[in-house]
């Protein structure tokens, strides 16, 4: 590959810049979001647990991390991906220290919350996450950043790098890639399941070993004290939607993942192994939220889905569609259920079951009152009682609610879930693409 | 009717209580000076600000109410709403009666109102922690203009101070007219009467076509969504925001040299 090193150095900051932001954008995991770090006189910057969007691009995805690839010369030729060795693209390689500049420029312009690195693997595993340290070392050690860091641990590398980087990077990440073993062999020759997964458990034990560490000794290094995350592309392969959400779970409880993220994949090449449809959107959004009623809302996957070749309701959010599947278990009245029940309600957030628990420890509840207090009913009066009162008489008939809870949407559901529907979704989904 | 008018700041505010409590005043109506409206049935008083008792009044609200009631009544009173102060006091009031409970009465419309308005200017000021745009001036000095809808700006200033402790900065809030002025030590806010005149270092140019090279070139095409990117990042906010300034070679010599 050493052909192409030669001529990308001649091209420019400008036109470098352009090609590696251009070949990182379809990686979507952009949260800054994890840690919490107070800055030091003398260092440059903090990091905010809670998330800062610094923008939005033109496709509505939060722009917080300053997310480039060292290089997109690549080794190998997974058919999935556009920087694959054998498409005929333009490279660029960055040095180390013009990253480095690049973040710092930014960082003091209030344009970003620090620097998402990724790489395509040139000359091979080791070299590449060599520069990727390199980057590092620079950033934290000689221009004293303190901002947030998330780069790529490249499957293949010495442990021993891997390691290293880990103590000066906020968060890791190792791509999943593909929701099965049968997918990856057939789009990712290069790639095994065990090359992904053995750098996810390195990762895993580094971080509960620093962990244990620094509650001895405050002053232990952390190891990426943001956790790891991963990544998969939806749509380039024929897993269900119950496959991923089953993968997902276990990658949680296995891996002790922070995030798990999906992309849905945007066609760039005409193999024909691959899909040549428009990015399934609406799909990639129902995964989300089945994500984060895994995470938030004490659903498990089966729970979600239950039948193996299942995909999720492209019309009904997932916890709209357990409702139905569960309709014993509604109505729920409002001045009485707990906290877990009341998250189960269609409609229901966070926000708004704290607001309920709140407002009704000094007095009970009407749907008069509900409204008040800014809870929106449009799903939720269906599966709610106030005083045991319905809001209207329904029969609890999954046909007639199915009905209900879809009239009005006239096909622009994305719009409408990805903006106003659940507070809580919109904040971290507008943090995260 | 009672109605009391004072100077809109926080401590004005907390005289305000003290009045209500001290003089006996059980005030119908708070207003800001100059922004109410004169009512024939209202008797009207003049609350002179007094930080030692807003000091002793703080406290109060800290031991006898909560910690979460003096952020909300700080927070409060940034808002960008003529009755606030009104809401505030009956707040206040009922916390001096129902303890830390009071923010659970949410059916009470004052308490509703004072929670909105809070979460109102504290969304917006955490908008501005990413949406605020730093330019590099010759002296050294970074500059950013806003014009949020509420006084976002102590909020902002407290959150740069950390964040960007080692440059000098100076944030304009051009709408009210006030600026925090950082000089790696510590901040104050001050009222400034003409738009300043920021030169800009050699190297800022280049960084913002850099940036907006980025900007441009991370939007996945096959995505674009700008309804959803207007609702995300609201034009209002834009102007001050280098991505979305006009980039024309013209442009940037016959713009006012900011
Ligand atoms: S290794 Fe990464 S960059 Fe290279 S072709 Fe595969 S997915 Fe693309």
């Amino acid at each position: 590959m050493y052909h192409y090193a030669e001529s990308v150095n001649r091209v420019d900051q400008m036109e470098k810049l352009k090609i590696l932001s251009a070949a990182a954008k379809y990686d979507v995991a952009c949260t800054s979001s994890g840690v919490d770090r107070n800055a030091t006189r003398g260092s440059l910057g903090s990091a905010s647990a809670c998330g800062i969007c610094h923008t939005f691009a033109a496709d509505g995805r939060c722009v917080s991390l300053l997310k480039i690839l060292l290089t997109n010369v690549c080794v190998y030729d997974c058919r999935y991906c556009a920087n694959r060795r054998s498409n005929d693209i333009p490279r660029a390689v960055f040095t180390p220290r013009e990253i480095a500049e690049l973040t710092i420029n930014f960082y003091k312009r209030n344009y970003i919350e620090g620097l998402f690195l990724s790489s395509s693997v040139i000359r091979d595993a080791n070299h590449t996450m060599e520069q990727i340290y390199e980057t590092l070392k620079l950033l934290r050690g000689v221009y004293k950043f303190n901002g947030y860091i998330h780069i790529k641990a490249i499957p293949g590398a010495d442990e021993g790098l891997i390691r290293a980087a880990g103590f000066l990077a906020d968060r890791m990440s190792v791509n999943i890639e593909l929701p099965s073993e049968e997918s990856l062999n057939r789009l990712a020759p290069d790639k095994t399941k065990e090359s992904i997964l053995k750098p996810m458990s390195l990762l895993k034990k580094g971080i509960v070993q620093s962990r244990e560490e620094v509650a001895l000794f405050h002053s232990a290094p952390s190891f990426v004290p943001a956790g790891q995350s991963t990544q998969m592309i939806v749509g380039a392969s024929p897993e269900s939607d119950k496959k991923i959400i089953d993968l997902t779970e276990s990658l949680y409880k296995r891996y002790s993942l922070k995030r798990v993220f999906f992309s849905a994949y945007t066609p760039v090449s005409d193999n024909p192994l691959l899909p040549s449809v428009k990015p399934p959107l609406l799909r990639e959004h129902r995964l989300y939220q089945a994500d984060w009623l895994l995470r938030f809302y004490g659903f498990s996957a089966d729970e979600i889905l239950k039948n193996p070749d299942e995909n999720l309701s492209l019309n009904l959010d997932p916890k709209c569609h357990w409702a139905l599947n569960n309709l014993n278990m509604f109505p729920v009245e409002i001045n009485t259920a707990d906290t877990r029940t009341l998250l189960r309600v269609p409609g229901i957030g966070a926000r708004s079951a704290e607001r309920i628990l709140s407002a009704r420890r000094v007095g009970s509840l009407t749907f008069e009152n509900l409204k008040k207090l800014g809870i929106v009913l449009k799903r939720a009066r269906y599966f709610i009682t106030c005083q045991g009162k319905m809001y209207e008489r329904i029969s609890m008939d999954p046909e007639i609610l199915e009905m209900k809870l879809t009239e009005n949407k006239l096909g622009g559901a994305y719009k409408q879930l990805s903006l106003f529907d659940e507070p809580a979704l919109l904040a971290e989904g507008a943090s995260e693409g | 009717m009672l109605t009391a008018i004072f100077d809109g700041s926080l401590d004005g505010f907390l005289s305000v209580v003290y009045s209500c409590y001290y003089d006996k005043r059980p005030y119908d109506y708070v207003y800001e000076d100059g922004v109410y409206q004169q009512q024939l049935d209202s008797d009207y008083f003049y609350v002179p600000t007094e930080p030692a008792r807003s000091v002793r009044v703080m406290e109060a609200i800290g031991k006898r109410v909560s910690q979460d009631a003096q952020t909300n009544v700080c927070y409060c009173c940034l808002a960008n709403d003529k009755e606030r102060f009104t809401s505030l006091l009956r707040y206040v009031r009922l916390g001096f009666k129902a303890g830390a409970a009071a923010d659970n009465y949410l059916q009470d419309p004052h308490v509703l109102k004072v929670h909105k308005l809070v979460q109102y200017v504290l969304r917006e000021a955490h908008l501005l922690t990413g949406f605020c745009r730093f330019k590099e001036t010759k002296s050294g000095v970074y500059y950013a203009s806003i014009s949020p809808v509420n006084n976002a700006l102590p909020i902002l200033a407290e959150h740069f101070r950390e964040r960007l402790m080692n440059q000098p900065w100076v944030i304009h809030d051009t709408a009210r007219g006030i600026a925090a002025v950082y000089d790696c030590n510590d901040y104050r806010i001050d009222p400034v009467k003409n738009s300043p005149h920021v030169d800009c270092s050699d190297d800022e140019a280049r960084f913002q076509e850099l940036w907006r090279a980025f900007f441009d070139s991370v939007a996945i095409k096959e995505r674009l969504n700008k309804d959803l990117q207007r609702n995300l990042i609201p034009l209002r906010f834009r102007k001050h925001v280098t991505e979305f300034q006009n980039n024309s070679p013209a442009f940037i010599t016959q713009a006012p040299r900011l």
